[in-house]
């Protein structure tokens, strides 16, 4: 795997791989956005983002498979899994037209997580409409926790079951607890 | 099984998520500037610290 450093000005770690691509990854606290709930069972949840640029232009648009950028991943979630009670979001929306390629990238790393028998991975797809314009933006990603976490029904109602709850009742798509399923 | 969620962008949630997107835009942007540190700088895009790790300059 590739070594890990982080670059305090912008708050990222990143690695640089041998294709000469540089993968430069992002975690934020969510905390302060969320429920107040998920504080009081001192529940963390962090976003994770991530880009890759190429650090030389020769390279650009070029990105041959390397199992190290997977390992090293792998390497920095574990990393980032310290203690039972952190959870990932990471959510990748469809304004650039690259969100399959970028969730299915994410969800590779995943099944090929070290240790990945000992985390829990729920996959969310958000709708978010706009009533004036009508205009709606999507997004697909998931939730991550490890399989020692202690409050899956909490995160489950203060995470996923309130954002359903808010909307669902008042029109009728989607119904607490009864998540639909999508392909 | 995968859970779908409609949000009204209206709603506290619709806000948040819209907060995000607007950070996860900015954070491609400046991936896609050419120079991608000072791009943040300049923006004020900032990941957080939920693990130590060596310290290093990104130059890029």
């Amino acid at each position: 795997m590739y070594k890990i450093e982080f670059d305090p000005s912008s708050g990222s770690y990143y690695f640089q791989a041998e294709n000469g691509l540089a993968y430069i990854c992002q975690f934020r606290n969510r905390a302060g956005d969320l429920s107040p709930v998920l504080g009081i069972y001192d529940i963390e949840i962090w976003e994770f983002e991530f880009v890759c640029i190429a650090s030389d232009v020769q390279n650009r648009g070029f990105k041959k498979f390397d199992k190290k950028v997977s390992a090293t991943i792998s390497n920095l979630l574990l990393k980032y899994f310290i203690h039972e009670l952190r959870v990932i979001l990471y959510v990748c929306d469809t304004a650039d037209g690259r969100h399959r390629e970028r969730h299915k990238l994410f969800k590779y790393w995943y099944n090929n997580l070290d240790e990945q028998e000992n985390f829990t991975r729920i996959p969310i797809a958000i709708d978010l409409d706009n009533k004036n314009s009508g205009l709606a933006v999507s997004a697909h990603g998931c939730v991550i926790t490890r399989k020692d976490f202690p409050h899956p029904e909490i995160l489950q109602r203060e995470l996923i079951d309130k954002a359903a709850s808010i909307i669902g009742p008042k029109i009728g798509l989607f119904q607490p607890n009864s998540p639909t399923t999508s392909t | 099984m995968t859970i779908k969620i409609t949000i009204s962008e209206d709603s506290q949630l619709g806000q948040v998520i819209k907060k995000m997107m607007a950070e996860k835009k900015a954070f491609r942007e400046a991936a896609a500037s050419g120079n991608f540190v000072e791009y943040c700088k300049k923006n004020n895009i900032k990941g957080d610290k939920p693990f130590d790790c060596p310290e290093s300059p990104l130059s890029i």
